[in-house]
């Protein structure tokens, strides 16, 4: 069975079942049952329909985290459309280049996103630097929710043909018709980069995690990431996927999510570290045994923490399951540490998931021996269709080899995910870190360059370099060193990078320097000033 | 203080918090002080931790983790009487 002939076996088979619900603790709660689930998604799929959507247009969610976002993503899969969402608190001028990049055919909003959307065409109308369309649509609105609690769908249709330019995956044998998703991620080259996800790789990717997380029609898993980031999706289709609950919190206080667990019965949690973080150095209440005892499992996803907050993390939940993967929005999932090794194996990623090979390469392209630095490759399931509108990128990471593995007789697609990594005897992965010095920054990927050529387009910098260092809290910590023309200031530079990235993006210090360190071939040397940040970080913490 | 003037305050703090990290917006999202703010996403996580750092200063009152929650924090209403209700309690 195709994912569509999936969802709408979920829908028939648990009818009467709550499906999904909206939880704002300590008392406010939207729940939707499969059935009611279904009549709203079918709505929204025929007015898309009427509207003159064909397979293969892309269509954007640009929304809050809510039941009505679930609906239009549910609506785009079931007309064979590719979705796209991302964050809603995502600043302006991020929107507009994301705007730029995809073309969508359709704009999916709610009242908030379409009230950003009419003030960022006004802003930019005289503004000739992202080539968006945005004043062309024709804006169609319905109303989707009869009851009191209901909130209006909008839908933006750009005219054909508009939407053309963005139909193509090059240096792939695919066309968009194959792909059901495109997730973002932020580029190498400063630009962000549309990750096409295959429709069968969606269904195997959700398959997959039931497997692992064993889910099944009891389960109700609290959702707290973004449906933006490769992990909120595939809890998103795996719970739906099984006939589960799942409840949407918009909260990562940590009061509200134990409230949440306690009250809604919560057996499941997939999380980033800062979650966690938060959540182990807030105080135990006297009845918390009690109160998270539904809680079969969680997940660390999206980076890793520090070995003494993985140790504090077991103590803080005793008996459920902690699950650690590791992947990549080109791979989504390469390997996954289960449960019953993380007291052994607590610094390791785990071994490759079912249907994935997962090896560490010299740069030769040769498997190295067991406990040998190399760069990470994936092949199998999670692997991306390739990048929207963007040949050289794809083939730079999507590279096609054979006589890898036991199995691989024929040439195969791998992913070079420019993680350098080591393997050992056992085949658990370690996570060295970033080939390209790319940062993983509260649970999100970003790449020094895109933040650099931010900060090279202040009128009063010449030179800046951006690196990451360890961070309890955030994963990674972002700093910038930057040389001025002498007129510089670090407020003044606050406020540029404000008005212009995303906040995960924002430099947690900037440092104002005469010069940066070079080689000779001009190239910055960023191990040079990683290793004098950390000093500077060790000597400030020092009492 | 009085209600009106925390709610004043109150009002102010995120009016900055929306405008700076939307790129200092001069027209920044309208909201009624019985709209949800985090739920709804106009502030987001960063935002919400620099709301209650500026409640703290602005109003010299000591919060405690177990008192950071939407119920507290979703809207200025609820931010509002909060804040009272600290205030009194510092008092006493």
């Amino acid at each position: 069975m195709n994912l569509t002939q999936e969802i709408s076996q979920v829908f028939s088979r648990h009818k009467e079942k709550a499906a999904m619900s909206h939880y704002v603790p300590p008392n406010s709660l939207i729940t939707l049952t499969y059935g009611q689930l279904e009549e709203r998604v079918r709505e929204i799929a025929d007015f898309l329909l009427k509207q003159g959507m064909q397979p293969g247009d892309l269509v954007m969610c640009y929304m809050t985290k809510s039941l009505e976002m679930v609906v239009s993503i549910l609506a785009v899969l079931l007309t064979g459309g590719v979705c796209s969402s991302f964050y809603s608190k995502q600043n302006p001028q991020y929107s507009l280049k994301l705007f730029s990049t995809a073309h969508p055919r359709f704009l999916v909003l709610d009242e908030g996103t379409l009230r950003n959307l009419k003030k960022l065409v006004k802003a930019t109308s005289s503004d000739n630097r992202y080539p968006v369309h945005l004043e062309y649509p024709e804006l169609e609105s319905i109303e989707i929710w009869q009851h009191q609690s209901g909130k209006a769908i909008y839908v933006l249709k750009y005219p054909s043909g508009k939407s053309d330019c963005g139909k193509e995956i090059s240096a792939t044998e695919h066309s968009l018709d194959d792909a059901a998703w495109c997730l973002f991620t932020s580029g190498s080259t400063g630009a962000p980069k549309g990750v096409l996800i295959a429709k069968e790789d969606l269904l195997r990717r959700a398959m997959t995690e039931i497997e692992d997380y064993k889910l099944t029609d009891q389960d109700s898993l609290l959702s707290l990431l973004p449906f933006s980031f490769d992990v909120g999706l595939n809890q998103l289709l795996s719970c739906l996927l099984s006939g589960a609950h799942l409840v949407i919190l918009n909260s990562w206080f940590p009061k509200d999510v134990l409230t949440t667990i306690r009250s809604r019965n919560i057996t499941g949690i997939s999380g980033v570290p800062s979650i966690w973080a938060d959540l182990i150095a807030y105080p135990k209440e006297p009845d918390f045994e009690q109160s998270v005892y539904t809680l079969r499992y969680i997940t660390v996803s999206g980076g890793d923490l520090a070995k003494n907050q993985l140790v504090q993390l077991r103590q803080y939940f005793r008996d459920l399951k902690i699950y650690k993967t590791y992947g990549q929005t080109e791979t989504f999932r390469s390997s996954m540490l289960k449960p019953f090794d993380f007291e052994r194996k607590m610094t390791s990623v785990g071994r490759p998931i079912k249907g994935t090979e997962v090896f560490v390469l010299n740069d030769k392209g040769e498997i190295v021996i067991p406990n040998t630095e190399g760069e990470i490759a994936h092949y199998g399931v999670g692997t991306m269709l390739g990048y929207l509108n963007d040949s050289e990128g794809t083939s730079e990471k999507l590279r096609k080899m054979k006589g890898l593995g036991s199995k691989m007789m024929k040439e195969e697609k791998w992913v070079f995910t420019g993680d350098r990594g080591k393997m050992d005897e056992e085949g658990y992965l370690y996570v060295l870190g970033r080939e390209d010095g790319m940062i993983k920054t509260l649970g999100h990927r970003v790449y020094p360059k895109e933040i650099e050529s931010c900060i090279l387009e202040h009128e009063d910098v010449k030179n800046a370099a951006v690196i990451g260092i360890k961070d309890e809290h955030k994963g990674q910590a972002i700093i910038a060193e930057v040389v001025g023309d002498g007129a510089l200031t670090k407020q003044s530079l606050m406020v540029h990078l404000k008005e212009r990235l995303p906040y995960y993006m924002i430099p947690d210090e900037i440092n104002i320097v005469e010069h940066l360190p070079m080689t000779e071939n001009g190239k910055i040397k960023y191990a040079a000033i990683k290793e004098r940040c950390e000093e500077r970080r060790i000597l400030q913490d020092r009492p | 203080m009085e209600l009106n003037e925390i709610r004043e305050v109150t009002r102010r703090i995120i009016l900055e918090i929306i405008s700076s990290n939307n790129g200092a917006d001069k027209n920044p999202v309208k909201f009624e002080d019985e709209d949800s703010l985090i739920d709804s996403g106009i502030i987001d996580s960063i935002g919400a931790v620099q709301l209650i750092e500026e409640c703290i200063q602005n109003f010299n009152v000591l919060i405690h983790p177990a008192e950071l929650s939407l119920e507290n924090f979703d809207t200025v209403d609820r931010i509002c009487q909060f804040i009272q209700s600290k205030l009194v309690e510092d008092q006493q």
